[in-house]
């Protein structure tokens, strides 16, 4: 086993830090020493495991960016249906008040109006948005 | 095997060889020699190590990377090259032209993710790397810096970028960037000789 080559050289030749002149000399002694050709091809495979291992991190790495995607649909979600229940809270009591003052206390019969206000409480009721917006769930 | 012409050999400390890739890989397109003559010498190197990594000779592996140059010239010659991403297209054409050598050879590759071997002796690291190794690699890697990790990932992702690449996207000196490298390699190193050791 030649020892001519130290594993700084080797590895200085295949990740390029050797100068000219030295990654000269070390290519002539490869050329003609088996166990060196040897020692750098296992330096040379070492480099293309690493580029393996930098896209395998790389794509590990990607799904956390769509567990951030699917954490914000539901927000998303969550606040465009509280919007909506916002926009029907402030809706019904205008209609109500709309009805109220377009028609007559005696002809609108009275009933109608305690169900209208009824269905309105029962929908706010059953909104449940948690406070990381991570979870929105519709109650009956 | 044809070599390559002098005037697009690789040449250590071509001026343009610091130019922007992008302007470098321009100019070649339109055919500029002296941009050929630029980006040969900042990537031949690559090339070569892939191919030893590959386990052909070192030989071996400058004739392919030369004819691999050469290969891509000509396409460019003939209109056919609309893009040049380096050095991960020399390395392809590279990998296809050793193969066909190993074929016509009658040698047997076995080529899984890139991992064939040429040689009749099989080096450890040349198998396909294993999701094990895979794993132990990454938790080395979580356990480096932020800033190590990025500059790892920089090195040896398919971006191609030279340490002066990394040092200047970084904003690291391009001693540090080399000292980080050698670093997380030793780290890896140890990691992977421990396994070999045990398969």
């Amino acid at each position: 086993m030649c020892d001519l080559l130290s594993r700084e050289h080797l590895e200085g030749y295949v990740v390029g830090t050797l100068d000219e002149v030295d990654a000269a000399a070390l290519e002539a002694h490869v050329m003609e020493c088996a166990s060196c050709e040897t020692k750098l091809q296992r330096e040379a495979a070492l480099e293309l495991a690493f580029t393996r291992v930098a896209a395998h991190v790389e794509h590990t790495s990607r799904p956390t960016r769509v567990r951030r995607i699917h954490v914000a649909l539901p927000m998303v979600a969550g606040a465009a249906l509280t919007m909506a229940a916002a926009f029907l809270l402030w809706i019904v009591p205008h209609a109500d008040s709309d009805a109220a003052s377009r028609a007559p206390a005696a002809e609108e019969p009275a009933p109608q109006m305690v169900e209208s206000n009824a269905d309105a409480s029962t929908f706010t009721a059953s909104l449940d948005l948690q406070a990381d917006g991570s979870r929105l769930g519709v109650r009956d | 095997m044809a070599t390559l012409p002098l005037a697009i050999r690789p040449i250590a400390g071509v001026p343009s060889a610091n130019e922007p890739k992008a302007d470098l890989a321009e100019r070649a397109l339109r055919g500029d020699q002296a941009a050929w003559n630029a980006l040969v010498s900042r990537h031949n190197q690559r090339v070569v190590v892939a191919l030893l990594g590959r386990g052909l000779s070192l030989e071996k592996a400058k004739d392919i990377a030369q004819e691999a140059w050469m290969r891509l010239l000509e396409q460019q010659r003939a209109g056919k090259l609309r893009e040049l991403k380096l050095p991960a297209l020399a390395i392809t054409q590279a990998t296809f032209l050793s193969l066909d050598a190993a074929r016509k050879d009658g040698r047997t590759l076995a080529l899984a993710e890139g991992y064939d071997c040429a040689d009749p002796q099989p080096l450890p690291l040349s198998r396909l790397i294993g999701e094990e190794q895979l794993a132990r690699a990454e938790s080395i890697l979580a356990k480096c810096s932020p800033s190590a990790r990025q500059v790892f990932g920089l090195v040896y992702g398919g971006g191609g970028l030279s340490h002066a690449d990394v040092a200047e996207r970084v904003g690291l000196s391009v001693q540090r960037v080399r000292q980080i490298v050698c670093e997380v390699r030793k780290e890896l190193r140890e990691a992977f000789d421990e396994e070999d050791r045990h398969v």
